[in-house]
């Protein structure tokens, strides 16, 4: 294969991929009753254009597989009969079958291929396939309006973006000491012209690593649906908000995340059909995803309308005084309380909130035992450029993310609030050795959704915009750090997962007031 | 050896070295080795920024062409007790697991005589230069130790 042939063949699978999740989601709304009046004819042209790839680049079986599936498609479009049961699900086989083989990881297909022709008629190949070479001049003039770029190359971009701008901090520091009667008025229009441009640059690039959540909503939707059909359930999946963007990287974590907490609804929320007949609910169960931005956060909530947590559970949350979500989360949790109901649902939401964590983000659940449980998964926008504010303890700074501060206070006036807000030294939380810090020490509220903590520092240096850098894979075991960012003077600041400072037990309580 | 390049040299018209190369490091009395081919560059040590919370084989990080590079004491993490003061840190790499390793020195690049067993979980094998044992890595061992031992 020549050069050539191998980014023809990259592209072409990524572009395949994208057509089959496409092709399954469209066959899961044939099952749900939710699809469109086109469905029939969008499917005959997704697997039209994946067979002329499969062509060009001499993926055969893929070939193969797309054709038998376009010909089931044509006949259906022929007639204009709707799509039976039996032929959508031989359809989401095929569509499996062929993303085998894009993956180059297929079995021999004949079976599937048998099973194709079984489901639709065969007749010589479509007539409108000449109208569809037309259509696909239409489909090329648009295709050439985006571009596809290796992620990585915008990772790179985002990351300069980040060191010139560190680089602009050198210079605006630099010209001051050259310069301490100021710019000429010519030179600060200049300097100014360019911190705008670099503004626009800045929000451009991170723009580009955006994308919607309904990217990540086809394998969703599937794993839903094959989840119910094998646990014998019913259950339909609602979507709103779908085209709240988030960073590439985030979504990846939250499409994981996503998955735990759908599996455990399916699993241990949604009862069996007879079961809710019984108690008064609808035969199908309803699971709701919610996705919207939230002050620099964007919070997805998935909400099922099973049985709840048990009401045991609950209690034993509002007697701990702890959040359900911490009950939930609790190592051995299930296995100690025996409810063994409840035991997919702790290990995997244990996932979800170490995942959650290592992001900033965190987890929070509601239940109503008989009535449903709500899971709210709260993450940042983006973790490439971040908002921090900087503070100094034992003489080394830290970043704490500025969305979670709420406010940051010179003097120790603020803690007459009758002790309700824990009090922490940020020396304790991270494990420094230092002396206490001085009376008047400067303070930072912080929020991680309900819970709050004061945390005290020795210095305020003031806000900044970070490039964040992982502290994976080598030191990924260190939770309480989303990562680190080098400054403008070359010091290397570390930036505090916020909830590690809000989370419990508090190594210092605050005295409540006599 | 003052400093080496594992990129630089292999730029240069002449300076290739052989296929089974070590780089041999100081670490108080012990001689320890590495293949030549998991060391990306030996640099000077700098002031590291320490991060509270870690193990004790966790120098701190340092910033290095814009990344983030955590240095390890090999002394310590080879429970050999702390070497004292270390000059040099040797930057290796495998895969995308990035580190650097502080040593007393490093002492010369070179073959080695055939390696013989060992039981230790990061040596590759020992052998004997001038009646001195060395000890050669294992960089995957030893990284997964490192890994392991930066939260504890």
């Amino acid at each position: 294969v020549t050069d050539d042939g191998a980014v023809f063949l990259g592209i072409f699978r990524a572009e395949a991929s994208e057509r089959l999740d496409a092709i399954v989601e469209a066959l899961i709304s044939v099952e749900d009753g939710s699809a469109d009046e086109d469905v029939v004819g969008s499917l005959f042209r997704q697997t039209h254009t994946i067979k002329g790839g499969a062509s060009l680049v001499g993926l055969d079986d893929v070939r193969r597989l797309a054709h038998a599936m376009e010909h089931v498609l044509h006949d259906l479009r022929a007639t204009g009969s709707p799509v039976s049961p039996p032929t959508t699900a031989t359809l989401l086989r095929a569509a499996d079958a062929l993303r085998e083989h894009l993956d180059g990881t297929g079995q021999p297909i004949d079976e599937v291929l048998a099973e194709l022709a079984a489901a639709g008629s065969h007749g010589e190949a479509p007539e409108t396939l000449v109208l569809l070479n037309g259509q696909k001049g239409v489909a090329q003039t648009a295709s050439r309006s985006t571009v596809r770029v290796a992620a990585a190359k915008v990772d790179r971009i985002v990351e300069l973006v980040g060191e010139t701008g560190l680089h602009r901090q050198r210079l605006d520091r630099a010209l001051a000491e050259d310069l301490p009667a100021g710019a000429s008025p010519a030179l600060a229009e200049e300097l100014e012209s360019g911190r705008r441009l670099l503004e626009q640059l800045r929000r451009v690039s991170l723009d580009m690593r955006m994308l919607p959540v309904s990217s990540i909503l086809g394998p969703l939707r599937r794993a839903v649906r094959d989840l119910a059909q094998s646990a014998g359930k019913e259950v339909d999946l609602t979507v709103s908000g779908a085209e709240t963007e988030l960073d590439r990287a985030l979504l990846d974590e939250l499409s994981e995340s996503l998955v735990h907490v759908v599996r455990n609804a399916v699993d241990h929320g949604i009862e069996s059909p007879d079961e809710r007949e019984a108690a008064g609910k609808p035969r199908r169960g309803l699971i709701e995803i919610r996705a919207e931005p939230r002050s620099g956060l964007v919070e997805v909530a998935v909400r099922d309308d099973g049985r709840g947590v048990a009401a045991a559970v609950v209690a034993t949350a509002s007697r701990e005084q702890s959040s359900l979500a911490e009950v939930l989360t609790q190592p051995g949790f299930s296995t100690a309380s025996g409810v063994t109901e409840l035991s997919g649902r702790g290990v995997g939401l244990d996932a979800v909130r170490r995942s959650m964590q290592s992001i900033g983000g965190h987890l929070t659940v509601a239940s109503e035992s008989g009535n449903g449980t709500e899971v709210r998964l709260s993450l940042p926008l983006t973790l490439a450029l971040l908002d921090v504010l900087l503070v100094e303890r034992c003489g080394d700074v830290y970043g704490v993310p500025l969305a979670n501060v709420v406010e940051a206070i010179a003097t120790d006036g603020m803690l007459t609030n009758g002790g309700r807000i824990p009090l922490v030294d940020l020396a304790d939380v991270i494990g420094a050795q230092a002396p206490p810090p001085p009376a008047g020490a400067p303070v930072l509220v912080v929020q991680v959704g309900d819970a709050r903590a004061a945390v005290s520092c020795d210095r305020l240096v003031g806000e900044d915009e970070i490039v964040l850098k992982s502290l994976r894979p080598m030191l990924q075991g260190l939770r309480c750090y989303l990562g680190a960012a080098i400054l403008g003077d070359g010091r290397i600041a570390l930036v505090l997962d916020p909830s590690s400072l809000t989370g419990r037990p508090w190594p210092q309580a605050y005295p409540s007031s006599p | 050896v003052k400093s080496f390049d594992r990129h630089a040299a292999s730029n240069g018209p002449t300076a290739r070295p052989a296929e089974a190369s070590y780089l041999r490091l100081r670490l108080g009395q012990e001689q320890y080795a590495l293949p030549l081919a998991d060391v990306a560059v030996v640099i000077v040590r700098e002031e590291l920024r320490v991060v509270p919370g870690s193990g004790e084989a966790l120098l701190g990080v340092v910033n290095r062409r814009g990344k983030v590079l955590p240095v390890f004491d090999l002394a310590c993490a080879l429970s050999l007790g702390s070497a004292g003061a270390t000059t040099r840190v040797v930057v290796v790499e495998d895969g995308d697991r990035v580190a650097g390793l502080a040593v007393k020195g490093v002492s010369g690049i070179g073959p080695l005589p055939t390696l013989e067993e060992t039981s230790s979980a990061v040596l590759r094998g020992v052998t004997v230069v001038d009646g001195a044992r060395i000890g050669v890595l294992d960089l995957v061992a030893l990284l997964d130790e490192l890994q392991e031992s930066a939260t504890s």
